[in-house]
């Protein structure tokens, strides 16, 4: 049986990015310069914050800000050279480009995500082990929505005039709800709640990853078209 | 369709003058003061009709965006642009008339309740949905990019207002304070007039703005076509006489004679030798083409019987079109035109 479509055209880009590892290690400072500002925004310490009530913030805004510029790469370098062109080229449904892209980001996304979030276990001095299946479930739930409208949008943005502004404009908004119930699953979870307490929020962010994955490719035809 | 738009405005017009009167009158001197909260209550005859203008607004986008990747007809294009402008000018008059409402009677100016934060996030995306316009590269990418996004938020819009409600709680139902009555006959009255008074003027801006977009487009199109009237017409015009620029070879006529009746091109004037009105009068032969030959056309379209050479119904085509958008400078045969169409009106 042949690879699908979608499947090679997500393992080139785990290719590209094995070889060049531009896109993870510039998400993954990212992400800790934006834990650096958190540290010094709430100051935990001082105010005595317990991370309880703010970790789920600092995990969500860490994972949308180093989320965009990996949405914001995986479209980018199909700009040079015209790669874009070639891939819209390449003979497979258009859907196929869209999971194909889909799937890189979100592993890139979870990819970072895997890396930062023991950091900030060690930055702000909370146990990471106890809640890091069920954070990881509701991470992985909000990756995959927040990534099915971020290749979208990035798709077209990367085309548009100053990309850089766009998308981060374009998807923020958009993306509100998965950031709501993310941010009340993932409090759930640091306050060591069981599954019961927050499973209906993971329902929902996966019932907007089914709804938006449709979208996207039903309409990622009109983002790629020439 | 143009004159249909023109009678609606100018039916529209004086009638939504004479309301936004009524309104003005009716809230300001006729509806009394509500009990509780005072006269501040008021602003809810033009908060209320706003909100409610700016998600039919939302809708109309929608609508538009799904058409214009259905149909590719430019105009469902434009009336999407139309709308959003209109949701985000009605959008940010509710979040201006809101907090100027609340400050006085939660005490707040603001508060992250449904319907606030829907209305501000609906704001962001009217917003992201003009900016994405701006940032296109031509008409056509913003015309499908605008589209994906005109759909994708509508789609969004009600799964945010429901998270959100999840989040927070409900908005206040302002017109139910006094004892639970409802709303008194008067307030009643003057609340629909309000309503109607507003979709009407949505309507009748839309109907303009929608006009207006409309003529940006043949404006556009008519500074294309003045810039390289040669492509112009191999894209738009030859198509419509059935000779396709690209997959009918050049000398090869259509099946079918189309097109008007044998006319000759330039009465009187020669047709071959150094007159040549086609190209060097108007000075487009900007890159001549292969196969290009005008001057062996001398008859006309549909004629089968015309020998010519290569291209010859085509070349003919093109002539007559090019007549026909500059006819002066056709009859003068003036060959002094600079290479360039358009260079002596940017000069003079």
């Amino acid at each position: 049986m042949p690879t699908p479509a979608f499947l090679i055209i997500c393992r080139k880009d785990l290719r590209q990015e094995l070889r060049t590892r531009e896109n993870l290690t510039a998400a993954f400072f990212f992400a800790l310069l934006v834990q650096l500002v958190f540290s010094f925004a709430f100051d935990f310490q001082d105010l005595g914050l317990g991370f309880e009530e703010v970790g789920a913030g600092v995990i969500w805004v860490t994972l949308a800000f180093s989320a965009i510029l990996s949405l914001q790469n995986s479209f980018l370098i199909e700009r040079e050279r015209d790669c874009l062109q070639a891939l819209t080229l390449c003979p497979a449904d258009p859907s196929a480009i869209f999971l194909g892209k889909l799937l890189s980001s979100v592993l890139f996304v979870l990819a970072v995500q895997a890396l930062i979030l023991p950091v900030s276990a060690l930055f702000f001095s909370y146990d990471l082990v106890p809640a890091a299946l069920p954070i990881a479930l509701v991470v992985v739930v909000n990756a995959v929505g927040f990534s099915a409208l971020g290749t979208l949008f990035s798709a077209m943005t990367a085309r548009a005039h100053r990309s850089e502004l766009l998308l981060p404009l374009l998807l923020f908004p958009a993306a509100t709800p998965l950031v709501i119930w993310g941010v009340k699953a993932t409090r759930l979870c640091l306050a060591g709640r069981h599954l019961d307490a927050y499973g209906h929020l993971v329902a929902l962010s996966a019932c907007f990853d089914a709804i938006f994955i449709v979208a996207g490719i039903l309409l990622f035809d009109y983002a790629v078209e020439e | 369709m143009e004159m249909t738009f023109r009678r609606l405005e100018t039916i529209l017009f004086p009638a939504v003058v004479a309301l936004m009167v009524a309104c003005i009158y009716r809230v300001f001197i006729v509806v009394p003061n509500e009990v509780t909260m005072g006269p501040v209550q008021r602003i809810f005859y033009f908060h209320v009709p706003s909100a409610w203008v700016s998600f039919l607004s939302f809708f109309v986008v929608f609508l538009g965006s799904i058409l214009y990747l259905w149909t590719r007809q430019p105009a469902w294009d434009t009336l999407a642009h139309a709308a959003a402008e209109l949701g985000a000018v009605f959008c940010a008059i509710v979040l201006i008339t809101g907090p100027i409402w609340a400050r006085p009677i939660w005490g707040t100016w603001w508060t992250w309740e449904a319907r606030l934060t829907t209305t501000l996030v609906l704001e962001l995306v009217y917003v992201a949905y003009l900016v994405l316009r701006s940032q296109a590269e031509n008409r056509a990418q913003e015309a499908r990019f605008a589209a994906v996004l005109g759909i994708v938020g509508f789609l969004d819009v009600p799964i945010i207002y429901f998270s959100v409600e999840l989040w927070r709680g409900h908005h206040p139902i302002v017109f139910k304070t006094g004892g639970g009555e409802g709303l008194a006959p008067v307030m009643l009255v003057t609340f629909i007039l309000c309503m109607l008074t507003f979709t009407l003027l949505f309507i009748l801006l839309l109907i303009q703005r929608f006009r207006l977009g409309r003529l940006r487009d043949e404006l556009a199109e008519l500074r294309e076509r003045e810039q390289s009237p040669e492509a112009w017409i191999e894209e738009t015009q030859l198509p419509l006489l059935g000779l396709h620029p690209h997959l009918d070879h050049p000398g090869r006529l259509p099946a079918e004679p189309v097109g008007p009746p044998p006319v000759p091109l330039f009465p009187g004037a020669p047709s071959q030798g150094p007159a040549r009105p086609g190209r060097e009068a108007r000075g487009v032969s900007r890159g001549s083409r292969p196969g290009g030959c005008l001057q062996s056309g001398t008859g006309s379209i549909g004629n089968h019987s015309v020998p010519c050479g290569s291209g010859s119904a085509r070349e003919t085509a093109l002539v007559r079109l090019v007549s026909n958008l500059f006819p002066l400078r056709i009859v003068l045969g003036d060959s002094t035109r600079p290479a360039r169409p358009g260079a002596e009106e940017d000069a003079s």
